[in-house]
């Protein structure tokens, strides 16, 4: 059983197959995407919950902020699908509304982290030298804080609001990105077509945006997909410490704080927003690994 | 036919992959054998099954997707795909041992030179560590690595290829084998340093009285070392016979090509490289006929259709139409 | 072993790394601190006016500015900030009246007892999962823990303590909910904290795992004749280790963190529950220790790492 691992392109060689495949890089990657079928499950699912995010309003059964003192803690109905909250607010509607926000942090966080991280990564890379070693130790220095009291520090300076969670998450999340970028920019770095570029009288920044970004974007694209539901987890745990969105906008990790409060009276209700987290957070993990495969079979985990 | 001692004879051994594409017959039912003490040369293309046919006689095909199906592998009269797994890791290493293509990565790149000719010799025979080690430093002498007790403590990355190979080499031999398979062992070496490594193997073969298998795709190693050679494409044999039968008078249209391409300090200046056309067969896909018809110059109808049989040619076989009687054959 | 010349040559490039990486740690710390400072600095909000009465007399206010240093310019109240730091004084609570350092040190305490606890059940769990899963690539029992795996880094910390606390405490009644009284009330946490980090190390190990096993070195060690587990334990095991302990650094900061939660949910006073406690009260200084502390703990973290590196890949001393 184990021997079956090693060096499986010998093997295929050794049986006379040919690998030669003229179809262009991507297209291959599209094709190994579409067969695994985990992936194309999760891409739909991510596709559902951002339909979902986006035509809250539309779809939401009822009005997530209507409080119904009188209807606490309702058991489910046709009425209140899971049910209502302490405030006899409905919870799958506040779920719906919660998407929005989680599905948004996802993007707009992971959209500075990146920016971020490409152009330290980038500039770390493709210059090397001093401004290597100091943009490297800037890197440490920021990769050293503890990231969720990083994101608590800045959150309490800053104070509550959806804007400022976008903030604390992303001037803390580009770390991991702009390592990664690095060290791949320091390999494309001596590549024959950036000698050829530059000999052509390109110069720094036209090579790095031309040349050097363009042949990490599998790269980034990994990370970013990988990135966003650590991003996703971070704002459901500051929700969750009542540092992130200010009340009474919903979000999971704010519902689930919510309900731990009353975990004796409807235990239930604790679960929902868990479970909404478990399975975005699923979709984007394993859209991730699909893509990685997909892209760059040899990108092992970081 | 039998001047010498048979040590390891090979009948009819088929060894599939089984492969989402389908079964590939990488070996297709080949038999040969290695006489006590010499050198058999094993040539083909990359993908002909060669380092098949070495994997298969270590019982180290990798399962999935590789299954040994049917044949016989003799080896000092036992037939070794009956030997249990205990009983094949006790030979492996200690009565057969294997060098391989890659000096580079075939060395584990956390342990010390010395730890891995020591750990072969401690698997396979009871000594002290104090014993092991003076054993690990005096295969280092053997194999010609200067200040041997300092290597002794040196990590691969520390070695140049050429020194990395020796030390494999030092690893096969530490149990002092009765077989030893190279599988490309110069390959990804200098020129320079290829001379020397198959300098170092025909120098210890003669010491041990060791045979040795050489796979290689490069005729200019075989014809420097080889007493016989075997000429391999698309997992079968298609000639065999002594080197100076091969080189003086090839059989196969395959065998000719090969020794066409290999470039020579006497051709003229400009002479275009001899290429063979086409491309090595798929071996998952059925076919009929010679699996070498589609890249051989002189294909007939019957190449097409009937697959050709190893015909004795006195000094070897081929396995070629041409030379078979027409007919009645079977 | 080897001659006297052959021991100091290994040594020499062993300290050669060791005295780099401190050098670069050093600097990072040095940045570390600054950081912390103007963090501390750009709160909105004067400390004096927190502490003090909103009417308070201006001279109170400017005789507390003054007891605090606030009154001198920015770079002298930094050099200040470092050595008071250095030498262990981070002020006093503004609201528990007793050194911060104090604090931390008794908080220190339990989160790295229960972190290390979390770690060690995370590291054997998914060392244990992870290997297996990889020996049987393929098989029922690889897609049964990578699915485990899967589920438990995708579901957050502070749910999986909730549900915990929901099923073996309220509803089953078996362990306590809160505190650390007695050894039954580290389970639940040590569980809750350590499980998502052992489905990362379980994907972790077996991606490796199989990465290793299908390098040549393998093919050699087998046709040596080494025993199959042998060729895992003294082979691949070792090479695989090389990013596993790559990844135990992120894993021992991901669990530090992580407990800050876990401390918070089952009311247990670790440095997690005191940060966060100081954060909802504004007390300054315990913010700007803990972060302080926890930032220098992670770089020696990240030291103790890398020259784990160059015990364990001889490579990475060369360079």
């Amino acid at each position: 059983m184990l021997k079956g691992m090693w060096n499986r392109k010998k093997l295929y060689e050794e049986a006379g197959i040919s690998s030669a495949d003229s179809s262009s890089l991507m297209k291959d990657a599209w094709k190994r995407f579409r067969k695994n079928k985990a992936a194309m499950l999760s891409l739909a699912v991510i596709c559902l919950l951002a339909i979902a995010a986006i035509l809250a309003p539309v779809i939401a059964p009822c009005d997530p902020y209507k409080q119904d003192v009188l209807n606490k803690f309702a058991s489910p109905s046709m009425e209140h699908l899971l049910g209502t909250d302490n405030y006899g607010r409905d919870i799958f509607s506040r779920l719906i509304y919660g998407a929005r926000v989680s599905l948004s942090v996802g993007v707009v966080a992971e959209a500075i982290a990146v920016t971020i991280g490409v152009i330290v990564g980038t500039a770390a890379g493709y210059f090397g030298g001093k401004v290597d070693t100091v943009l490297s130790r800037v890197i440490e220095i920021f990769a050293s804080f503890p990231f969720i009291l990083f994101a608590i520090a800045v959150m309490f300076i800053l104070g509550q609001g959806i804007t400022n969670v976008f903030i604390a998450i992303g001037v803390i999340g580009w770390t991991g990105h702009a390592r990664l970028i690095r060290s791949n920019v320091l390999q494309l770095r001596n590549r024959e077509y950036v000698e050829a570029a530059r000999a052509a009288g390109a110069g720094n920044l036209q090579i790095m945006l031309r040349h050097m970004i363009p042949n990490c974007l599998s790269t980034i694209i990994v990370i970013t997909t990988l990135d966003i539901p650590s991003d996703i987890m971070l704002e459901a745990t500051l929700s969750f410490l009542g540092l992130g969105v200010a009340p009474p906008t919903a979000s999971w990790g704010e519902m689930i704080s919510t309900a731990r409060t009353f975990l004796r009276q409807q235990p239930m209700f604790s679960i929902y927003p868990g479970i909404a987290i478990m399975i975005t957070v699923l979709a984007f993990n394993t859209l991730g690994d699909a893509l990685r495969d997909a892209l760059d079979p040899k990108m092992k985990n970081r | 036919m039998t001047e010498k001692e048979k040590l390891l004879e090979v009948k009819d051994l088929h060894t599939y992959l089984y492969l989402e594409q389908g079964i590939s017959k990488a070996l297709d039912g080949i038999t040969f054998d290695i006489k006590k003490g010499e050198t058999l040369g094993v040539v083909g293309e990359s993908g002909c099954g060669k380092s098949m046919t070495a994997l298969s006689i270590m019982q180290l095909v990798p399962d999935p997707p590789g299954k040994i199906v049917s044949g016989e592998i003799r080896f000092q009269g036992e037939n070794l795909l009956g030997k249990s797994k205990k009983e094949m890791r006790e030979i492996r290493g200690s009565r057969i041992a294997m060098i391989f293509q890659e000096p580079m990565t075939s060395l584990n790149p956390v342990m010390t030179v010395g730890k891995q000719i020591e750990e072969t010799i401690r698997i396979h025979e009871s000594v002290s560590r104090a014993e092991a080690k003076k054993r690990a430093i005096d295969m280092l002498k053997l194999v010609k690595i200067p200040e041997p007790q300092q290597r002794y403590h040196e990590y691969p990355h520390q070695l140049s290829g050429g020194m990395r190979q020796r030390v494999m080499i030092a690893i096969a031999l530490a149990c002092h084998p009765n077989l030893l398979i190279c599988d490309e062992p110069t390959t990804a070496l200098d020129v320079t340093v290829q001379a020397q490594i198959l300098k170092l193997i025909a120098e210890l073969q003669k010491k041990t009285g060791m045979s040795v298998m050489l796979i290689t795709h490069d005729l200019g190693v075989i014809s420097q070392v080889a007493e016989r050679i075997i000429i391999m494409y698309a997992g079968r044999i298609v000639e065999y016979g002594t080197r100076q039968s091969i080189f003086a008078n090839p059989l196969h249209p395959y065998t000719e090509a090969l020794l066409k391409s290999v470039p020579r300090l006497s051709d003229e200046e400009g002479k275009e490289l001899y290429m063979i056309k086409g491309m090595v067969p798929d071996l998952t896909k059925e076919h009929r006929g010679c699996l070498f018809a589609e890249r051989c110059p002189y294909t007939e109808k019957r190449c097409l259709e009937e697959e050709p049989e190893l015909y004795d040619t006195g000094s070897g076989c081929v396995c070629c139409h041409r030379y078979g009687k027409r007919g009645n054959d079977k | 072993m080897g001659g006297p010349s052959q021991f100091f040559r290994k040594d020499l490039t062993m300290l050669k790394y060791i005295v780099k990486r401190c050098g670069q740690a050093f600097i990072v710390l040095i940045g570390v601190t600054l950081v912390t400072f103007l963090l501390l600095n750009v709160i909105p909000g004067d400390p004096v006016a927190v502490m003090l009465d909103k009417n308070a007399s201006p001279q109170a206010v400017e005789n507390l500015r003054h007891e605090w240093g606030l009154d001198q310019p920015l770079p002298v109240q930094y050099v200040n900030f470092v050595l008071d730091a250095l030498r262990g004084d981070l002020g006093n609570s503004y609201f528990e009246k007793m050194p911060v350092l104090d604090m931390l040190v008794s908080g220190l305490k339990t989160t790295l007892k229960l972190g290390g606890l979390a770690f060690v059940f995370s590291a054997v769990a998914g060392l244990f999962c992870g290997t297996i899963a990889a020996v049987f690539h393929g098989k029922w029992i690889d897609h049964f823990m990578m699915i485990l795996a899967m589920l438990g880094i995708s579901l957050p910390v502070f749910w999986i303590a909730i549900v915990f606390q929901i099923i073996f405490g309220l509803q089953l009644g078996l362990l306590p909910i809160s505190g650390l009284k007695s050894w039954t009330g580290y389970i639940l946490p040590t569980i809750a904290l350590g499980s998502t980090y052992a489905g990362s190390m379980a994907r972790l190990v077996r991606t490796n795992v199989l990465e290793a096993i299908s390098q040549d070195y393998v093919k050699t060690a087998r046709s040596k004749g080494v025993r199959e587990w042998a060729v895992i334990l003294k082979h691949v095991m070792r090479n695989a280790a090389i990013p596993i302990v790559t990844l135990s650094g992120t894993q021992i900061k991901s669990i530090l963190t992580g407990s800050m939660i876990i401390e918070t949910i089952f009311s247990i006073s670790g440095i997690g529950k005191i940060a966060i406690n100081a954060i909802m009260v504004r007390d300054i200084p315990v913010i700007q220790g803990t972060v302080l502390y926890t930032a220098a703990l992670f770089v020696l973290i990240n030291l103790c790492i890398d020259l784990l590196y160059g015990v364990i890949d001889p490579r990475v001393r060369v360079e």
